[in-house]
């Protein structure tokens, strides 16, 4: 029989398969039998540890004290920043939820009311109505009536004051950072690798330091916000920027353009769309964090999803969380569809309408308290609906939760722990290199090396373990299922539509939602970290394969229907190698993912790397938690390597 | 060395742009290591440092109103030609006047004014701005050069009527034909009435109908504003349709210059010969290239010198008598007759390739 294989490319060949697995064996071998390697081969000796969490615990803390002059420190510098940062959030604040009010303490008077929610509502629909028609209409009533009817509304005003400052913060220094590096082509390149690195540091890991600089409260939450989603926005900025350039730069130059001229007039105008899926981004990582915000001291959704949280409140933790992704929908889809007046006579019509609309209701709010605090008598009564099914199932279905932890915490999640944790540091050095080797050649085998020796060396090495176990086996699972799925939204559309949809949804809620609903069912532990992770970590990989899936040219697939291919023969011979780096790809994500998620389970009782971060946040030790950090980023960075090195290409 | 001589032009004007020895390299370091060698590279130097000569010792003239076509196969350095000239990329090395100015020193402030002002570009993928209106597009130049809002789409107005798309000032790019798109992008070139008119392949991307149409409307408006034009394309048709002369390029170098006539009728090279070898000659030899020394025979009229054989053919042939060929100033070049013409009527491809 010939052979429609496509011949093997690159170093992946057929002899280097099996030394892996000869590797493996012997890594093993080392460690169950200690006695053949000198021990500072198994253990990392505790002389040779390199102090990095308390050097970075000192470092901080000297910055911190260091003068800059006269007596002036840099706390007192940051101190006086966040005071700065603070001061439109608060403004903000005041004008969506506080009021304006004069005097402290008894004194206080309320000078204005807060914007009255009737007026938010109508003006918010009305500019839904004008700039994306009916639809965009539609979804801001939908957002107003479900914060106020579940008595969300003020904590969400409280995230949009927070995020009001965060968003455009990020937008701009984001923009910015991309421009500059847009011009510097020479450090474009590693500095937008270092970037995408700093994004892979856990929020929880800077959150530590930053309190030390800017103290709990508003100024850090925007600030970690801001971090984490700057880079992003620098990314799509760059890109963006330079596709515009090849096709317009000359166009530019020939008209003889000044620089503002070609960046505004120019080149940001041509590269809107892929501006505009930057702002998406950064708008749905920025609610993202609002959990994380909330635990440095802010008020808002985020806060009422912690409590939940807490209580094991399922009802309303999942209310919430939802209300955090509509509204996190609607502002997306404002940032994103085009206005459709374009004459500019119109747009300030359309202003003046909708200041109106708000400022009515607003100033009757001066007499009226109904219209600026609504009513808690028109709530609806909430989340109970979701209580008694999570109890139905609690009562008639514990059986079957049950067993299935049961069954998969003896036979699969134990066994593979307690042998991950008896791995010697130098047999999984050595494996993970020669992976690397196999994947990105020479560079990639060293490169992998050191950041695999990073964790040991410092002195996470269990918890490093114990996240690369959680995170392997919650990965396994998620492609063991996502795969299928995958398979089937792309070959066929219209389950694909219903599926990719799913998976869009699923990826906006917050990570912290996930752990409400799993928690319920499976108790706290790494079961449940296990679950939450696997559901996380699916989504990229369905959708990369659905993608690989449907790239697999028309013409290839004639051509196997030509030659008498089963359904079956297609998928094995054709599409599934076809789309085989999308895969990887999708994989290399879930990893990710995966990692970023891990972080957020360290809340419900893992014992892994995330558990180090969120220690160091109660501790207030920035060392560890930094050190954690770096740790879960070379995890990721080893990942990358070696998944994107066989995928033949970087992940974006 | 490639024959560059300019004898042949008329020596009373002054030339509107002088290319003299004009270089471009590529290749790791290229730039510094011609900067350091103080005179115009050779390939010798190429050779030793591994780089690559995209354009090669190019020299030529360009005299006011005249439309030069740069030709040549793919990768011979038409487009990098035509860049190197406009600044669009920087030259490696050489000289280049415009007005008898030095261009290549001309500080970044004045390359700007002399863009904005004095050189127009029209790009063969058109290059028009998806978020823009046909109007919004052409009147960008003057919103670049800070012109004020009403005269700028004044401008733009009578510029898009010049090209023939006064109905279609308010669709978007996306919704033009290809054909309507370069013409836009022509206005667009047109708007700031510049003196030099570069442009690279326009019509390549076209079918032959629009692409004829298009050539005839380059035509008409090089009647109408009278620019000096530098146009790049690769289809011998086009050239010898549209040139006043013809740049033959091969390897980063000029391997003829002159015009449709000289190119056609004689070839410097085999390279040269293969391109004109499917071309129709009569549409481009004059009856003063062929006419024979005078004898005493009957005339049965005269014709200028300058005409092209496609044109009086059918006097000639009507006639089936011997013409006399006289320049504009009545001097006699010589005669003609049926017998001399019809090779070049009837003329296949396969014959002239014998
Ligand atoms: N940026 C660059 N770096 C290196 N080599 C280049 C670069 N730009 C062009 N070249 C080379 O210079 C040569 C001339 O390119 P050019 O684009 O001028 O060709 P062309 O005559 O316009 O061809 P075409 O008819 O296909 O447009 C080609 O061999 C090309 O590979
Ligand atoms: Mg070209």
């Amino acid at each position: 029989m010939m052979s429609t294989e496509p011949s093997a490319a690159g170093r992946w060949n057929g002899r280097t398969v099996i030394l892996p697995v000869v590797l493996l064996l012997i890594v093993t071998l080392c460690a169950n039998a200690g006695n053949i390697l000198p021990h500072w081969l198994v253990v990392w000796p505790r002389e040779a540890m390199l102090p990095l969490s308390t050097a970075i615990g000192n470092g901080l803390d000297r910055l911190a004290r260091w003068h800059v002059f006269a007596g002036i420190t840099v706390k007192d510098m940051t101190r006086a920043l966040a005071g700065l940062i603070a001061w439109p959030a608060n403004l903000l604040e005041e004008i969506l939820v506080d009021g304006v009010s004069r005097g402290t303490g008894a004194a206080k008077a309320e000078v204005a009311p807060p914007l009255s929610w009737l007026g938010v509502s109508l003006a918010t629909v009305w500019f839904g109505w004008r700039r994306g028609g009916v639809a965009l209409a539609g979804l801001a009533l939908l957002t107003a009536l479900y914060l106020l009817g579940l008595g969300l509304w003020q904590s969400a005003m409280q995230t949009l004051a927070l995020l009001g400052v965060a968003v455009p913060f990020g937008l701009a220094l984001g923009f910015g950072a991309g421009v500059i590096l847009w011009r510097q082509k020479r450090v474009q390149a590693p500095a937008l690798l270092i970037l995408d690195q700093l994004q892979t540091i856990p929020i929880f890991a800077y959150l530590v330091p930053l309190v030390g600089f800017f103290g709990l409260g508003s100024a850090t939450a925007i600030l970690a916000t801001v971090i984490f989603t700057v880079p992003i926005m620098a990314r799509t900025t760059v890109s963006g920027l330079t596709r515009a350039e090849t096709a317009f730069g000359e166009v530019s130059d020939s008209m003889g353009c000044r620089f503002g001229q070609r960046l505004f007039l120019i080149l940001v105008p041509a590269a809107r769309q892929e501006l505009l899926t930057g702002v998406n981004q950064v708008i749905m990582l920025s609610f993202s964090c609002t959990v994380l915000a909330s635990l440095v001291g802010t008020a808002g959704l985020g806060y009422n999803i912690l409590i939940a949280l807490r209580q094991l409140n399922i009802g309303r933790g999942l209310e919430a969380g939802l209300g955090v992704t509509i509204l996190a929908i609607l502002l997306d889809r404002f940032c994103a569809t085009r206005s459709v007046t374009r004459a500019c006579g119109a747009g300030w019509l359309d202003l003046g309408i909708a200041s109106l609309l708000l400022l009515v209701p607003t100033l009757i709010g001066f007499h009226e308290t109904a219209l600026t605090h609504f009513p808690d008598s028109w709530r609806l009564s909430s989340g109970s609906v979701v209580d008694n099914a999570v109890e139905w199932v609690n009562v008639n279905l514990f059986w079957l939760t049950d067993d299935i932890k049961a069954w998969l915490l003896i036979h699969v999640l134990m066994p593979l722990r307690d042998e991950m944790q008896t791995l010697s540091w130098s047999g999984v050095v050595l494996f993970l290199a020669f992976l690397g080797y196999c994947a990105r050649g020479w560079r990639g085998m060293l490169l992998v090396a050191a950041l695999a020796t990073f964790p040991a060396a410092v002195g996470v090495w269990k918890p490093t373990m114990m996240t690369v176990y959680l995170c392997l086996i919650s990965v396994a699972i998620a492609t063991l299922i996502g795969l299928p799925v995958g398979i089937v939204a792309g070959k066929y559309p219209r389950w694909g539509r219903l599926i990719l949809t799913t998976c869009d949804l699923l990826q906006t809620l917050p990570a912290f939602v996930y752990l409400i609903p799993v928690i319920m069912f499976f108790g706290s532990g790494d079961f449940s970290a296990f679950v939450a992770v696997v559901v996380f970590a699916m989504c990229p990989v369905i959708r990369f394969t659905a993608l690989g899936i449907r790239e697999v040219p028309l013409s290839l697939q004639e051509a196997g229907r030509q030659l008498g291919m089963t359904e079956g023969q297609m998928l094995r011979k054709v599409e599934l190698p076809m789309a085989h780096s999308h895969i990887l790809l999708g994989v290399n994500f879930a990893v990710n993912m995966a990692l970023a998620m891990l972080v957020v389970t360290a809340l419900i009782g893992t014992r892994d790397l995330g558990r180090e971060t969120v220690n160091a946040l109660s501790h207030v030790d920035p060392g560890q938690g930094l050190t954690a950090g770096l740790a879960v980023a070379s995890l990721s960075l080893i990942a990358n390597q070696i998944i994107g090195g066989f995928a033949g290409r970087q992940p974006q | 060395m490639p024959h560059v001589s300019e004898t042949d032009m008329p020596s009373a004007l002054a030339p509107k742009l002088q290319v003299g020895e004009l270089w471009k390299i590529y290749g790791t370091n290229a730039e510094r290591l011609v900067g350091n060698l103080n005179r115009a590279p050779d390939d010798a130097f190429l050779e030793k440092h591994g780089l690559f000569g995209a354009v090669r010792g190019v020299n030529f003239d360009v005299m006011p109103g005249e439309l030069i076509t740069i030709m040549g196969l793919s990768g011979s350095g038409k487009s990098t030609l035509l860049r190197a000239v406009s600044r669009l990329i920087e030259p490696s090395y050489g000289t280049l006047l415009i007005d008898g100015q030095d261009f290549l020193g001309a500080s970044s402030q004045e390359l700007i004014n002399i863009r904005r002002h004095r050189l127009g570009m029209v790009f063969q993928h058109y290059a028009l701005l998806p978020h823009r209106t046909v109007l919004e597009n052409v009147a960008l130049p003057l919103e670049v050069r800070g012109e004020a809002r009403t005269s700028r789409l004044e401008k733009a107005r009578k510029t898009i009527d010049l090209v023939g798309l006064g109905n279609l000032i308010d669709r978007y790019p996306s919704q033009l034909s290809g054909g309507q798109q370069q013409r836009v992008g022509i206005a667009r070139s047109l708007v700031t009435d510049p003196d030099i008119w570069f442009l690279d392949e326009p019509f390549s991307a076209l079918d032959p109908l629009i692409r004829r149409e298009l050539q005839q409307e380059l035509l008409r408006l090089q009647k109408i504003v009278n620019k000096t034009i530098l146009f790049v394309t690769h289809d011998f048709d086009e050239a010898v349709r549209l040139a006043t002369r013809i740049i033959v390029m091969e390897a980063g170098r000029i391997v003829q210059i002159g015009t449709p006539e000289d190119i056609v009728m004689r070839p410097k090279n085999a390279y040269i010969e293969a391109f004109t070898r499917n071309i129709p000659k009569a549409n481009v030899v004059t009856v003063g290239a062929i006419a024979r020394p005078p004898t005493e025979e009957v005339l049965a009229g005269i014709l200028p010198a300058q005409a092209r054989i496609v044109e009086v053919a059918s006097r000639i042939l009507a006639s089936s008598g011997t013409f006399g060929v006289e320049t504009a100033d009545g001097h006699r070049v010589g005669i003609i007759g049926t017998t001399d013409i019809l090779p070049f009527l009837f003329s296949s491809p396969e014959t002239h390739a014998a």
